[in-house]
């Protein structure tokens, strides 16, 4: 909405004084409107064109395979529909240059391998024309009535002159109809001879199969090309959810719950509908309206019905019922449950907007501990990192909140690893400040008699006037809204982590909870903390925990600790000494990813509580973390490396370190477990050389880097792009878990092996003297090689 | 002389095609006729062509070779022909002998050449000791003279036929293929270039290996990497960057080869594959300490240590020990002998000493040997079985001598860390003066091989006592190989000849 409110000029003050209110809101809403169908006329132009040139690409298709159920044939379905309506509210030149313009992309872009031309186009789309005009005739053979009155609708609608998709709308249906009277004679087959051979069934089969799909895709496309009309399609095509015929209907409803689906994915509008009230319903309303009106009732009520299939398919396959007529047996129910439970998930992540979404979050968060678990924990995290409002997050929270507790806490961990996707940054931390705030807005009468004078009165009045319709005018996500929403889904989700903290410490649900904790630590509300520090000091003393749980720990607890926690009086010393103690649990052998918790809990403790760390601790830790990188997997190895040049930075008295001479007194105590009493200051970081032989050329580049003090320019400093990158980015960045060279591994040919250009000029005439002097050549190479063994 | 000469070249032509002018019928005749072609016809064609005594002239400089071209070609076809349809091991080293003499004339001949490579090459990865040395001689001399033209396809075949022949390890073809390597090691040197490419190819292909297996986590997958083949492989390239070290070429190959190992071993972290492991750690010591590069190996042998619970009562007592040279997978029934657990300690015992050997005189082996005594340290305390408890307090002990010798010295130096060239240098002094644990290693070593030489022995002993089936075996086949003598020969006269063999290779070694 931004560029509304830029293309919105507020009128000068003597203009407001003197216009009414009344000619001021019409001026607005007038200029609104401008505005607004500029707006579709341009978004209107940019999808012709591209619908022109989607057009040409797909014209070398062949016409069978168009038939076939796939996604991308959808949506190319979709895009004709949109391109139906738009034409008669469109400018005749604007139309010229949209076409003028389509032509061009579709020679640009035409497929070279198909041999029709550009031109070839306009006769064909002559030829359907006469076709279409026969076919009610046609149709009027057949049986089925819907589909008799509702196709010369169609014609109507969508004879728009020389637009460029018109020939594929006909030509799909060209192709429907002679199966269709195949389809006459076939179905009267199986009745005349029951018994068959396999093979016959089979190819019976195959033609129902057949049949039954180009009656979907018909139905569909249909549909899709204009929902408004052909809404009572829809319900034929739900209605073959119903498939009886035993040999195919385990198939056919598959296919009509995908693309039923996919239809519903293209023709929800992007507004949930709700329900008429009875002054609505009386009222007297265009034509237009009452045709709108009853599509979203029909959609409506179409998804409702298509839901309660889908679930009702679910039910059956738990339950382990045979219903719903004898014609699916008890094994492909499963199969037939899968689908459906896929069907569902895409809706729960395709439309959070609309209607019944909280049903379908109802549906599918039981599902999450069940054999579909992946798939539906997949589709919550989906939903939960897509979703902007808050509110389809809000519901799937408060579900799985419910389940929680009600299973009690017996749950698979991956439905609360989900909960790690929200995306919520922050969230109100005081009330008060938040309700403050919008009243200072708007002064009550009384003030404005006091302060203001008549003028300043009149401008007030009118300012707030204008300021409170564009907060109308703004879409319904305010942002108090979305933190509202975001505050409530916080509070569910720390419920659910704090429930499980107190009462089922021992579940396999810790892991994932403390990982939350981390996540959202800078979220928690203050009377938590001392609480919730004291748990986890207790856990992590406990020992119960494996290495990377108790790293969750520590970094919670100084997540909270850093954020607004820096007003308690807590000394995280115990929590330093256990990295510090634990630090050596890390090593090539055992799991690498531990590292990133580890370079997060270091610059969260060292690096940002730069002024709370002792000079000793961080020389201790630095040491540590030093010899720590002798024994990671090269990737910890830079990451660590990387920290210790923060480290370097933010206290540079650790430069004692990279000499060799006594500070005090005391001697290394490496074995030791504080930091703080090892004495660090009478060591230097001698295994900077070992690093300096290391394999990985990164640890080498950063072991001379941090042997020369970890300077940031001059000829010991890093490039610029590495010595931005953070510890853990640098760690991702040489990750070597799936045996990815990074750096990679230059490969060079003979001719260009040396680098140094002197040199080759010298192989280069030495290569040309070789040929003359090819004798002498080979007792050269013979007594290097005799010296070579001889020393071997 | 010329006479004889191509008398014989027809008898060699006649052995197995028979289609000569003469054909020999009698093998007396035949065994003379080729005894003295090995014996003499080097000197003979020397003589003849008037070469002087150094052999690397070409013999296609001398005025008569035009001459005398063809007749030679058959000659030196006919050599190949033999050697490959010998079977005795004995004959062919003769033949074999004979043939590096007349390497300069198959180096005037390339089609003959390339034949004579190709069953050298046969000979070098299947035969017997004495045959693969003389097989490996004539390779490198062939490929050192004219390399440009051999040294790529010898070094391609090589390999195929290097990775064809590890596919088993057992006790008896370890040193084989050992010697492979070796001989593979010096093959590469010859050329670092080519070799360049050729690592460089082979690393990426088991790289390329080792990814599928990581990505698509399927045991058929595992089992691509988790072979002989693969290991051997790795082993093989250790061994030759290791030879070739202060080699600018080939010193960018150790970063992705290492990168392989380490990926190798985080594979399948289990410890049924504890001997891969250690083979690899193994490859990884053999690395580090011949090129100066720092691969970290250790946590690998600490998390053995840390992971296998060795106070746990072994389910099953075993009287063979387990040699944990020739097996890659422990079975599971493994697992719960005795004899595993006594090997494992051994051999973590063996490797971490080497490995800290390698890096005694580094200056940051206090650093390096840190989690080591840590997690000795704690061994010693959980561990209670005395024996295993014994060997490792040594270990602990060396390991700490030697940290306190390396800081005591480090902390009289007068230089900082970032001294590098005067670090190079106390580390060089330290490594003459030598270490602590250098010098326990040195005896220790001593002793190791002893032991293992021993315990050879005691297997040979072993054998002795299960020898008489093996025997009869081993007899049979012996009939079988006299049997096709025979009817090639026709006589019994191949006795003697062989000793006459004998003699002479013993003679000429």
């Amino acid at each position: 909405l931004t560029p509304l409110q830029n293309l919105f000029n507020p009128p000068s003050f003597r203009k407001l004084l003197k216009t009414s209110n009344l000619k001021l809101e019409n001026k607005l809403k007038n200029r609104q409107f401008k505005q607004q169908s500029s707006a579709k006329k341009q978004r209107k132009e940019q999808r012709k064109l591209r619908q022109a040139i989607t057009d040409v690409s797909h014209k070398t298709l062949k016409p069978l395979e168009r038939y076939k159920k796939k996604p991308g044939e959808e949506e190319e379905d979709e895009e004709e529909f949109l391109e139906s309506l738009p034409v008669d509210m469109m400018d005749d030149d604007d139309l010229e240059q949209i076409r003028a313009m389509a032509k061009k992309a579709s020679f640009l872009t035409r497929d070279i391998s198909s041999c029709t031309p550009v031109h070839a186009k306009k006769r064909k789309s002559e030829q359907p024309v006469k076709k279409y005009e026969k076919m009610p005739r046609k149709m009027q053979q057949e049986e089925e009535k819907e589909l008799i009155h509702l196709l010369p609708i169609k014609d109507k609608s969508g004879l728009i002159p020389q637009s460029m998709e018109k020939p594929v709308v006909p030509e799909a249906e060209e192709e429907e109809e002679p199966v269709d009277q195949d389809e006459l004679n076939q179905e009267e087959e199986p009745e005349i001879v029951p018994l068959l051979t396999p093979q016959e069934q089979l190819e019976l089969r195959a033609q129902k199969l057949t049949e039954k799909k180009l009656h979907m895709a018909s139905l569909s496309s249909a549909v899709l090309a204009d929902p408004h009309v052909n809404i009572k399609k829809l319900k034929e095509l739900r209605a073959m959810l119903m498939e009886t015929d035993p040999c195919v209907a385990v198939t056919v409803r598959k296919l009509v719950m995908v693309s039923l689906l996919e239809v519903f994915k293209d023709i929800v509008p992007s507004y949930r509908i709700r329900p008429l009230t009875e002054e609505e319903k009386a009222a007297k309303v265009k034509k237009e309206t009452l045709q709108l009106r009853e599509f979203e009732e029909g959609l409506v009520s179409q998804y409702k019905f298509y839901l309660e299939d889908l679930e009702q398919t679910v039910k059956d396959w738990k339950q382990k019922k045979q219903k719903r007529s004898q014609a699916v047996s008890l094994q492909s129910y499963k199969g037939l449950a899968e689908v459906a439970i896929r069907c569902i998930c895409d809706l729960l992540v395709a439309l959070p907007h609309f209607n019944f979404h909280n049903n379908i979050v109802v549906m599918v968060v039981p599902l999450m501990r069940d054999s579909v678990s992946e798939m539906c924990c997949g589709a919550v995290s989906k939903l939960l990192k897509q979703d902007k409002l808050g509110q389809a997050s809000l519901a799937v929270v408060k579900v799985i909140s419910g389940m929680v507790k009600g299973r009690n806490y017996n749950v698979k961990p991956e439905v609360l690893n989900c909960l790690l996707c929200l995306r919520i940054k922050e969230v109100e931390m005081r009330k008060d400040t938040e309700d403050t705030a919008p009243k200072k807005k708007f002064m009550s009468f009384k003030e404005k008699r006091t302060n203001l004078s008549r003028m300043q009165r009149k401008w007030k009045k009118a300012e707030e006037k204008l300021q409170k319709e564009l907060l109308e005018a703004e879409a319904s996500e305010s942002k108090d809204k979305k933190i509202k929403l975001h505050t409530e889904t916080l509070n569910i989700v720390f419920l659910i982590y704090f429930r499980i903290l107190k009462k089922a410490q021992k579940s396999i649900l810790l892991p994932s909870v403390l990982e939350g904790l981390a996540r959202f630590a800078h979220l928690i509300n203050l009377e938590f903390f001392d609480d919730l520090l004291s748990v986890l000091y207790g856990l992590i003393t406990s020992g119960d925990l494996t290495y990377r749980e108790s790293l969750h720990c520590i970094l919670t607890s100084f997540h909270i600790l850093s954020g607004q926690g820096d007003v308690l009086n807590i000394d995280p010393l115990k929590f330093y000494n256990h990295l510090y103690k634990t630090l050596l649990t890390l090593h090539a052998g055992g799991r690498n990813e531990d590292t990133a918790i580890v370079l997060q809990c270091l610059d969260v403790m060292l690096t940002k509580r730069r002024k709370q760390v002792t000079l000793q601790r961080a020389q201790g830790f630095l040491k540590r973390l030093s010899t720590l990188s002798l024994h990671l997997l090269p990737d910890s190895s830079v990451g660590i490396l990387a920290a210790n040049r923060a480290l370097m930075h933010t206290f540079p008295k650790c430069d004692i370190l990279l000499d060799n001479e006594m500070q005090g007194s005391g001697v290394y105590l490496p074995e030791l477990d504080v930091p703080e009493y090892c004495n660090p200051q009478n060591t230097a970081l001698w295994e900077l050389h070992l690093l300096k032989r290391h394999y990985h050329p990164m640890v080498r580049k950063f072991a001379a880097h941090l042997m020369k003090g970890a300077p940031s320019e001059g000829s010991g400093a890093l490039s610029m792009e590495l010595s931005r990158r953070t510890p853990v980015q640098l760690f991702e960045d040489y990750s070597v878990k799936d045996m990815s060279f990074n750096p990679p591994v230059e490969h060079f040919t003979i001719g260009d092996a040396f680098l140094d250009s002197e040199l080759k000029t010298l192989i280069n005439a030495a290569l040309q003297n070789e040929s003359e002097l090819t004798s002498l050549d080979f007792t050269s190479q013979q007594t290097q090689q005799e010296t070579r063994m001889t020393a071997n | 002389k010329v006479w004889a000469f191509k008398a014989a070249v027809a008898t060699t032509k006649g052995d197995s095609e028979e289609l000569c002018r003469y054909t020999i019928s009698d093998s007396a005749v035949f065994n003379s006729l080729v005894l003295f072609c090995i014996k003499d016809m080097h000197a003979a064609l020397s003589k003849m062509l008037k070469l002087k005594a150094p052999e690397l002239i070409l013999p296609s400089s001398s005025p008569r070779w035009q001459k005398n071209q063809i007749d030679i070609k058959m000659y030196v076809a006919g050599v190949v022909q033999l050697l490959s349809s010998l079977t005795q091991a004995t004959v062919i080293a003769a033949v074999l002998r004979h043939a590096n003499q007349m390497v300069p004339y198959y180096l005037c001949l390339p089609k003959q050449c390339r034949h004579l490579l190709k069953s050298l090459i046969k000979h070098w990865s299947t035969g017997e000791e004495t045959v693969r040395v003389l097989a490996f001689l004539a390779l490198n001399k062939i490929c050192r003279h004219k390399q440009e033209i051999y040294l790529n396809s010898v070094l391609k075949q090589m390999y195929i036929a290097y990775v064809k022949n590890c596919k088993f390890t057992s006790p008896n073809t370890l040193p084989m293929i050992n010697f492979m390597q070796r001989t593979l090691a010096e093959m590469y040197s010859l050329d670092t270039q080519v070799s360049y490419q050729h690592a460089f190819i082979y690393i990426r292909q088991l790289a390329i290996h080792l990814r599928n297996a990581i990505n698509l986590k399927k045991k058929e997958t595992y089992q691509s990497v988790y072979n002989w083949q693969y290991v051997h492989c790795l082993y093989l390239w250790c061994r030759v960057l290791s030879t070739i070290y202060p080699s600018e070429v080939l010193e960018p190959l150790l970063y992705p080869l290492c990168q392989v190992i380490i990926g190798c071993i985080k594979l399948v972290p289990i410890s049924r594959y504890y001997p891969l492991r250690l083979h690899c750690v193994r490859a990884i010591t053999l690395l580090s300490a011949n090129t100066k590069t720092y691969v970290p190996a250790l946590p690998f042998l600490l998390e053995i240590l840390q992971r296998e619970d060795f106070n746990k009562k072994p389910g099953r007592m075993s009287i063979k020990p387990i040699n944990f040279a020739v097996i890659l997978k422990l079975s599971k029934t493994n697992l719960q002998e005795k004899a595993y657990k006594d090997g494992l300690v051994e051999q973590l015992y063996d490797l971490i000493l080497e490995y800290f050997h390698t890096q005694a005189c580094s200056i940051g082996f206090p650093e390096l040997a840190l989690p080591t005594i840590v997690q000795l340290k704690a061994f010693l305390k959980e561990c209670k079985v005395a024996n295993y408890c014994k060997q490792m307090r040594q270990l602990l002990e060396k390991i700490q001598e030697n940290c306190s010798y390396i800081t005591g010295r480090r902390q009289k130096a007068a230089f900082g860390v970032a001294d590098v060239t005067a670090v190079a240098a106390w580390e060089k002094q330290v490594a003459v003066e030598g270490t602590p644990l250098t010098k326990y290693y040195s005896q220790w070593k001593k002793l190791r091989e002893k032991e293992i030489q021993l315990e050879i022995s005691g297997k040979e002993r072993m054998e002795d006592l299960n020898l008489p089936e093996i025997k009869r075996k081993k007899a049979e086949e012996k009939k079988a190989n006299k049997k096709e003598f025979k009817g090639l020969f026709e006589s019994d006269s191949d006795d003697d000849d062989d000793d006459l063999f004998k003699s002479k290779g013993k003679a000429s070694c």
